[in-house]
């Protein structure tokens, strides 16, 4: 398996349980290469599944690729542990971005991290903090902030940068145990909790995608992960289990 | 007097040096450009591609099953950090298939300038890296050198082409005057020469034979009479000698029917059964065919070369020797008289200023020395002269 560092932390131990359980056909996590690169790989046949945190486009399904949903993990505002906020408004978060901003509420110097362009976690939290698209594609053009191609690198730069903030995955802050401190955004505080009753509500699909003829090899896995036990796996990480029984 | 053709002659020769100078000047210019930031793009693009390598190798540390994969992102990053814009990326894997990296590897413009590195983990190479720059705006460049270079040297060689060429036109037009002036002024001391001979030899002659025969009507006729006239016939006979070969010089040469060999020859027999001088004529044959007033200048140079062996030198003998070195005519006349004395120029007089004058019209030259025995007069005239 290889694809999205979100899901890279949740696979590694779901992988890891099924294998403790059935010992064969043992299944590698490779270091992630993003979403796109997840979907390449499986199209080549490098791997037998892909991990991605954003639906396929047309192309890709045409080549014969399914999505495989997983979990929903929570978009979330993480900063280093040494930050003296635990809370942040819209507002204040797009004049970080833009740069309006340097410090937070307690006067402590704040430094932003960006992930690429095309990257879905900045997106799905724009979709309700106005503004803050605009702030972070000025932020690029301006190459105001450090870009981080990663969600490992992203976790690693926020955990070993005093005043570091950034846009990040609960469920691969909790999986990889990063001491990281989580914002509340506007008042509502990312949890599972949060994220079932729909109160938190920048959210990503995590999910597998596989070739149609390379799922007979791991549908033993599949149906591993869709089964209470998987599932518990999953919300003990924070990830919102949504996964189906294979097809 | 036919032009000298100095301006047009230089002009032939100074417009192809011009046209070669310029133009060689131009395609260094142009070429030395183009190269120089050809090889400065290229070491660019070397040392990107280096860079690239070496942070690519540390993704295929990372990744080194399925580093490929994460290679537009790791294109995209470059793009955003490293590259100098507009750049091409293509990456060539261990087997030396291409590997996708996004938008850096679609637009390869048509002319690129390629730097490529290894990436190396240890002794194993793992990939092949290039980076491309676009050459068009070199070209381009290099396009707009090439115009001011040639606006530059076309109007450096239409300077270097046309200062001189006015300096020369106006050297030919005065030494075209002063030329026409030169053989004026030959004329004129021919003929004030002429005049002095005749007033000098026929006029002191005729004076005397006058004087003689006035004392005669004066005297009482007697027997002694035909003693008495017989100085009178012979100033009579001195004064026509001298008008004789006055006329001689004055009538011109019979070049035209007899050829120049004949004409000299014809003068030779005549001047020696007059002068009593023995006259040896050879030609050293096959003689280039000279122009007609080259062959008049060789004639009138004879002429006066006898005269004066005649009148100065006390020789029995005379030499005219010709002959011809690719298209100049020399001629020797030497005699076995007395010899030229001291500082020839200083002691020249009318006749061998005229010589030299004659000689130096056509681009020639002419020089008179004492020989062995008697005198010698060399004379080099180039067949086709400009004068
Ligand atoms: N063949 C010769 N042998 C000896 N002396 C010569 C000979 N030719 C010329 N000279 C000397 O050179 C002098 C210059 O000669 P040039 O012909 O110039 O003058 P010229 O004969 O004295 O007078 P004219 O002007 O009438 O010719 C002569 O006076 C004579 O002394
Ligand atoms: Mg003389």
């Amino acid at each position: 398996m290889v694809g999205t560092g979100t899901l890279t932390p949740l696979a590694a131990l779901l992988a890891a349980a099924w294998s403790a359980r059935n010992g064969e056909p043992k299944i590698i996590v490779e270091p992630s290469v993003g979403s796109s690169g997840g979907i390449r790989a499986a199209i080549d046949g490098a791997v037998d599944l892909g991990l991605v945190a954003r639906p396929l486009k047309e192309s890709e399904t045409k080549l014969g690729l399914v999505l495989l949903p997983i979990a929903r993990d929570a978009v979330v505002i993480a900063a280093h542990p040494s930050v003296g906020v635990d809370a942040v408004s819209s507002e204040m978060l797009v004049a970080l971005f833009s740069g309006a901003r340097t410090t937070f509420d307690d006067g402590s110097p704040a430094t932003v991290f960006l992930r690429d362009r095309e990257d879905t976690a900045h997106s799905s939290i724009e979709r309700f903090v106005p503004g803050l698209r605009a702030a972070r594609e000025a932020a690029y053009d301006a190459r105001r902030f450090r870009v981080l191609l990663h969600d490992d690198a992203m976790g690693e730069s926020l955990s070993i940068t005093p005043g570091a903030v950034g846009v990040y995955s609960l469920g691969a802050l909790v999986a990889g145990h990063l001491p990281l401190k989580v914002f509340a955004l506007d008042g509502v505080r990312p949890s599972l909790q949060n994220i079932e009753n729909g109160t938190w509500k920048a959210t990503r699909d995590l999910g597998f995608v596989a070739r149609t003829d390379r799922l007979a090899r791991v549908r033993g896995f599949l149906t591993f992960v869709a089964s209470p036990e998987g599932a518990a796996i999953a919300r003990d990480n924070s990830y919102l289990p949504i996964a189906a029984a294979a097809p | 007097m036919t032009p000298l053709r100095l301006t047009s002659w230089f002009r032939r020769r100074m417009l192809v040096l011009v046209v070669i100078s310029a133009a060689l000047a131009w395609l260094t210019i142009t070429v030395g450009y183009h190269v120089q930031e050809r090889r400065e793009m290229v070491t660019l693009c070397r040392a990107d591609a280096t860079r690239v390598a070496a942070i690519l190798a540390e993704t295929i540390q990372q990744r080194p099953r399925l580093w490929r994969y994460d290679a537009p992102k790791f294109a995209d990053r470059l793009g955003g950090e490293w590259l100098r814009a507009p750049a091409v990326l293509v990456v060539h894997d261990e087997r030396g298939a291409r590997v996708e990296v996004g938008p850096l590897g679609k637009s390869v413009p048509s002319s690129v300038l390629w730097g490529r590195a290894e990436v190396r983990i240890g002794p194993v190479v793992h990939a092949r890296v290039w980076v491309g720059a676009d050459a068009r705006p070199l070209w381009n460049r290099t396009l707009v050198v090439a115009l001011l270079a040639a606006l530059a040297e076309g109007l450096l060689a239409f300077l270097l082409y046309l200062l001189p060429v006015r300096a020369i036109r106006t050297a030919e037009q005065r030494i075209a005057g002063l030329m026409t002036q030169l053989s004026l002024n030959l004329r004129e001391e021919e003929r004030s020469r002429i005049a002095r001979d005749l007033h000098d030899g026929a006029g002191q002659a005729l004076t005397a034979a006058r004087l003689n025969l006035m004392a005669l009507q004066r005297a009482p006729a007697g027997a002694d009479l035909q003693q008495r006239i017989e100085p009178v016939v012979a100033l009579v006979d001195e004064a026509l000698d001298e008008v004789r070969r006055s006329t001689a010089a004055l009538m011109p040469p019979a070049i035209a029917d007899l050829g120049l060999h004949g004409a000299i020859e014809r003068h030779c027999e005549a001047f020696a059964s007059a002068s009593g001088l023995e006259i040896a004529f050879e030609v050293q044959a096959p003689l280039p065919e000279p122009d007609s007033h080259v062959q008049t200048t060789c004639y009138r140079i004879i002429q006066e070369a006898l005269t004066n062996i005649a009148r100065h030198a006390s020789a029995q003998h005379a030499r005219v020797h010709l002959a011809a070195r690719e298209r100049t005519l020399l001629l020797t006349v030497t005699d076995d008289g007395a010899g030229i004395d001291g500082d020839v120029s200083a002691s020249a007089g009318t006749g061998l200023r005229s010589i030299q004058t004659r000689a130096a019209l056509l681009g020639g030259s002419a020089r008179i020395f004492r020989a062995e025995k008697g005198t010698c007069l060399e004379v080099e005239l180039p067949c086709d002269a400009q004068g």
